[in-house]
């Protein structure tokens, strides 16, 4: 018996020794401890043994039995790691292909200024406000100080809408003189100014951005373009705070080194008036190409709103002080992302919009 | 405005440099938008021509022997104009011309020319090429034409606002400079004789005195009409005006100098040697100089003779009594128009003057005198003759001075500086206000009559903040009250998280003109029933005649344009308003809201096949891309109750057409192009468009999201596929699905699989859903599963002869 057990060890553990895969591994196991088992019948087998013998039998099979299932994990493991070895040294991905990739879209340069800039204001406290884009000649001039006959319709060339029926104009338009159209497409985004004063009492603290329109086109010109107009009217204003806010607005926007200048010049509504410039960014003020050699880019009107205006829409100018600019939003994009020519920014060719 | 630099240092002769003059006024509001230096190459000499013969061979070049002063030389020369005797310029050989180009000795049909004679354009100094530029009789030979010209000069283009007319002179800028710098100004005094002469010479009448507050004449006798001398011609194109003769050029020379436009007559020309300044009659007939037969209307003013209108009262004279070469009794007009008024003809007649744009603006009343002797004395120095004693001078009304009540506290407030009586007084004084009455704390101030603009109190502040200049206003950002810190409104965040959904599908963003051709929209609806466009009344091109009422008119051409340079995937939308004849009565109107008709849209067109990747087949873009689109922007909004159906609509193809439903509204369309529209457009015909009305999105929006905890119960999951009629269509299908189980327990349903062909019979399709079902409270157990997708087996063979396909 003694030699039995010590001869199917010697087979097992040899029959194990071999084995080079888990099947193989598994048919041994299955060969000595499975239920029909060579090694497991030398357990069965104990009852014919006289009963002093058993004791003595049976603990020489259980060390056995306990020997090869040690050499059986053993041997799973070796053949386990051998598995793995092979698996990492398998043949490389070529890791520079390309990821599976999805077609990204991009936003309008302009729409993406546009949203900046809301944001910006907002955190300065402003709300916004919006208007028609089709607006009346009351809210487009004459409430801004700018009746028909006035040199300063020259800054601003109009488009006119021709309707086969005109609507009512609203109370407080001017008279109709022969085929003068009082429906247009505004020329700049001042009309929210008055319809909201009209709208509302003071204190007011608004930005109205959108689309308005000109009679223009050329490298600088579009017949359409966007502007955002802001308006802040309260109990002592000044011309300091519109500094302050112009400073703030273009340091945010263009970034904490740019400077600004006010440079006087006039527009109806708001007096005293002024030109904003920017430092170029370009050259860092240096002067170049794009700054015309001055080292300041024109970027938008501002001024204190004029009192006429405040009276207009019954505030009382003299307890209340505004301040109000425009920006041109076209010419910042322009300015933020180097486009030379505004027209490129509505060709909408795809080649330049995927630059964004 | 052009502005000669020489002319303004005699006018205030400043000690600055060009430079610094240009920064100074432009920091005053004075914008200088550009510089001309005006000089004439070296080498350029006055040389007299003293023998001129023909060359053989050529029917136009002529073989000159000229005097330059140092000795003759020959010069080949192709112009007409002259003859022996004549002075003209000539560049010596080594001159280099504007342009680079340098004069060489040349072999001209082999004949030698050692120089090169010139014409005006030739040697930048205007347009004039039809021949030589003819010099003085008088000029020595050798001359350098820099001298005679009063060159090199300085001319800077200056941006004049609308609100300034007494800064379009050259004494108007002069004053400014003088404020800024407190050089005085240096103006010449005239003296001419008084007296009644003027009266038995002429007669002058004016009807309308409103529109032609004062009118102011002089008459000269026995001028001579020549050219102006040169360094006149100079001064005249310099400033962008062509020199004619002598008495027109002092005209122009005075308007230029002093901003007052004035106008000569030729005396003998008028009939009844008479003005009358009135009101044209509807339909009367004038020949203006520029040779233009105009029709007038009972609103334009005329200066009119006994007989007829012989001049366009403040706008451009008459053909009729235009002072020509024979000329010798002048009527020097020097008046005052209506700026209202001249700017309704100026429109009517689009002629733009410069005698037009400075009374639109408003003229001096008080400069009409100055202006008429400082021009009458002129003449007289350049085309002789004697001014009549006496002036005519109609002015009924004078213009009363604005008188201005200033408080240095109220300057102070509206600037955020400190400004003290003491500066206010100063720079008041420095514009040409005087001081009437008043203390320091609140001064009554006259205005000067040139400034027409200062009459209320926030004049004069801005007068003095451009003084003291805009850079000594501190800087001091507004603080926000309490509470009133604004945030982005909750529409402007859902329509990021709109455009964001889109940017990450691939779509580009585009921004067109609000007007588009008329023929684009019509082409959008190939039926009846269209919509209206609005049109433009005065478009730039027909391109841009009609406002749009869909976004799609714009895409379309988007989409046109980038496939015709070669791109192959287009994924394109745009987010902006459309503008309807007829308000849409679903959306608010009021005097802040107009989305009645103005209301804005979400559109996306895309055609083409997504690009060659190495992980996946090229697709070609379809109706499933489009709506996939539209559910992601759906998606970002959260707006509840979405449904789909088919739905004709003229733009698009009758098998392929959606409308989108939005909690019982409809909301948009979308499908592929009508065959006919894609044609109009030159497009695919795979092209797919949607259109949604964004106003009532956004009114669905709900952008606040609540989140809810994880199930705790495990679900099973089970795969069935149903094989029902082609026609069923999914929405229905769902509703049965989710109808066939009625407690609660089927969490989400997915269609996972849609399948045609064998071994699936003709005429019927097989359509896979995987079910998840869950309780809330308990873990389910899969005899429940079972009699769930029992039932709803069992109901959709019952509803829709559904079979399970195995």
């Amino acid at each position: 018996m003694i030699d039995e057990i010590n001869r199917l060890l010697e087979e097992g553990k040899a029959e194990l020794a071999s084995a080079s895969s888990e099947a193989q591994v598994e048919a041994a196991r299955v060969k000595y401890l499975g239920k029909s088992g060579s090694l497991s019948a030398l357990r069965k087998g104990m009852g014919k043994l006289a009963p002093a013998e058993r004791p003595a039998m049976g603990k020489l099979v259980s060390e056995a039995l306990s020997r090869f299932e040690s050499l059986l994990k053993d041997q799973q493991h070796k053949i386990g790691e051998q598995a793995l070895q092979r698996d990492l040294a398998r043949e490389k991905l070529d890791v520079t292909l390309p990821g599976r990739s999805q077609k990204r879209g991009h936003r309008h340069p302009v729409s993406q200024a546009l949203d900046d800039i809301v944001e910006i204001f907002a955190r300065l406290g402003f709300h916004v406000a919006d208007g028609p884009e089709i607006e009346w000649d009351l809210y487009n001039f004459e409430k801004l100080g700018i009746p028909s006959d006035h040199p300063a319709r020259d800054m601003q060339d109009t488009f006119y809408l021709d309707l086969a029926t005109q609507p009512e104009p609203p109370p407080g338009s001017p008279p109709t003189e022969g085929a003068q159209k009082q429906l247009l497409l505004r020329t700049h985004t001042s009309p929210v100014q008055a319809r909201t004063m009209l709208a509302q009492p003071p204190p007011v603290r608004i930005i109205a951005p959108g689309k308005v329109y000109r009679c223009d086109s050329d490298i600088t010109h579009t017949p359409m373009f966007h502007q955002v107009e802001c308006l802040h009217v309260e109990q002592g204003l000044s011309m300091a705070h519109l500094r302050g806010t112009l400073d703030a607005f273009a340091k945010a926007f263009f970034g904490s080194s740019v400077k600004t200048r006010l440079r006087p010049s006039y527009f109806p509504f708001t007096e005293p008036s002024a030109e904003v410039d920017v430092s170029c960014a370009a050259c860092g003020g240096k002067g170049c190409r794009l700054c015309k050699q001055t080292g300041w880019l024109e970027v938008l009107g501002s001024g204190m709103v004029n009192p006429d205006v405040l009276a207009g829409v019954g505030y009382d100018p003299e307890k209340v002080t505004g301040y109000a600019f425009g920006v041109g939003i076209d010419r910042l994009a322009m300015l933020r992302y180097g486009i030379d020519d505004l027209r490129s920014l509505f060709e909408n060719d795809v080649r330049f919009l995927e630059q964004l | 405005m052009k502005l000669s630099l020489n002319w303004l240092r005699e006018l205030c002769p400043v000690d600055l440099s060009d430079e610094e003059v240009a920064r100074r006024l432009t920091l005053a509001g004075l914008e200088v938008e550009g510089t001309e230096k005006r000089a004439l190459p070296a080498g350029v000499v006055a040389a007299r021509v003293t023998v001129k013969t023909p060359i053989e061979g050529s029917d136009h070049l002529n073989l000159c022997q000229v005097d330059d002063g140092a000795g003759v030389h020959q010069v080949v020369c192709g112009a007409v104009n002259y003859a022996a005797g004549d002075l003209v310029p000539m560049a010596r050989p080594g001159a280099v011309l504007p342009g680079g180009k340098e004069i060489k000795r040349a072999r001209l049909r082999g004949v030698e020319s050692e120089g090169m004679l010139c014409s005006a354009r030739e040697l930048g100094l205007g347009d004039d090429h039809s021949g030589l530029l003819m010099l003085p009789r008088e000029t020595r030979p050798g001359t350098p034409l820099d001298a005679l010209l009063g060159l090199p000069d300085t001319v800077l283009e200056i941006n004049v606002t609308p609100n300034r007319p007494d800064a379009l002179s050259h004494l108007g800028i002069a004053r400014e400079l003088s404020a800024l710098t407190g050089v005085p100004i240096n103006l010449p005094a005239q003296r001419l004789p008084h007296g009644l002469v003027i009266a038995a010479a002429a007669r002058v009448d004016v009807e309308d005195a409103q529109r032609c507050p004062r009118y102011l004449a002089r008459v000269i006798e026995g001028v001579q009409i020549a050219p102006s001398p040169l360094w006149l011609q100079e001064r005249l194109r310099s400033c962008g005006i062509r020199p004619i003769s002598n008495v027109v050029d002092a005209t122009n020379l005075v308007l230029l100098e002093l901003g007052h436009p004035l106008h000569a007559f030729d005396l003998d020309q008028l009939a009844g040697a008479r003005i009358i300044v009135r009101r044209a009659h509807e339909g009367e007939p004038l020949t203006t100089l520029d040779g233009k037969e105009r029709k007038l209307t009972a609103d334009d003013l005329v200066i009119a003779d006994g007989e007829k209108p012989v001049a366009l009262a403040g706008v451009m004279g008459g053909q009729t009594s235009e002072v020509s070469s024979g000329t010798t009794r002048l009527l020097l007009e020097s008046a005052v128009f209506e700026g209202a008024g001249i700017r309704r003809t100026a429109r009517r007649q689009a002629l733009h003057t410069e005698a037009s744009h400075r009374y639109e603006r408003g003229a001096d009343e008080g400069m009409a005198a100055q202006a008429a002797d400082r021009c009458a004395e002129l003449i007289v120095q350049l085309a002789g003759g004697t001014v009549l004693p006496g002036v005519i001078d109609l002015y009924p009304s004078p213009r009363p001075a604005a008188h201005i009540w200033v408080r240095p506290a109220r300057v102070s407030a509206i600037l955020g500086a400190t400004v003290d009586a003491v500066e206010v007084d100063k720079r008041l004084r420095s514009l040409g206000l005087e001081p009437m009455d008043g203390m320091p704390e609140r001064r009554l101030w006259k205005a000067p009559s040139w400034r027409r603009d200062l009459t209320r109190e926030i004049d004069c502040v801005e007068e003095i903040a451009r003084q003291r200049g805009l850079d000594t206003i501190p800087v001091e950002v507004p603080k926000a009250g309490v509470g009133e810190t604004a945030a982005v409104p909750p529409d402007r965040v859902a329509t990021s998280a709109a455009r964001a959904a889109l940017s990450a599908r691939g779509f580009d963003e585009v921004l067109n003109y609000s007007f588009v051709a008329e023929r684009d929209l019509d082409a959008l609806w190939p039926d009846e029933g269209a919509p209206r466009a609005m049109r433009v009344a005065n478009p730039l091109t027909v391109e841009q005649g009609a406002m749009r009422w869909s976004l799609l008119a714009g895409l379309l051409r988007n989409l046109g344009h980038n496939l015709a340079r070669g791109a192959r995937e287009l994924m394109l939308y745009e987010l902006g308003r459309v503008y309807l004849a007829h308000p849409d009565p679903r959306h608010p109107r009021g005097l802040l809201s107009w989305p009645d008709h103005e209301p804005r849209r979400l559109s996306l067109a895309l055609t083409g096949q997504a690009a060659k990747r190495w992980t996946s087949a090229p697709a070609a873009l379809d109706f499933y891309d489009c709506k996939g689109a539209i559910e992601d922007v759906l998606a970002a909004l959260a707006v509840p109750q979405i449904e789909y159906s088919l739905a004709p609509i003229a733009t698009l193809h009758p098998a392929s057409c959606a409308s989108l439903t939005v909690d019982g509204t409809v909301a948009g369309f979308f499908g592929q192009l009508h065959p006919q529209v894609a044609k109009a457009f030159d497009l695919p015909a795979h092209t797919f468009v949607a259109e949604l009305d964004w106003e009532l999105l956004l009114g669905k929006a709900r952008p606040e999201r609540k989140l809810h905890g994880v199930p705790r119960f495990p679900g099973i999951e089970r795969d069935l596929a149903f094989v029902v009629d082609e026609s069923v269509l999914a929405a229905r299908m769902l509703a049965a699905i989710r109808a066939a189980e009625t407690f609660g327990l089927l969490e989400h349903v997915a269609l996972f699989d849609v399948y045609k062909g064998a071994p699936v019979p003709e005429g019927k399709k097989s359509i896979a859903y995987r079910l998840s079902l869950r309780a809330a409270d308990r873990t389910l157990t899969d005899a429940e599963a079972d009699g769930i997708v029992t039932t709803i087996k069992e109901q959709l063979r019952e509803v829709l002869g559904a079979a399970i396909r195995t």
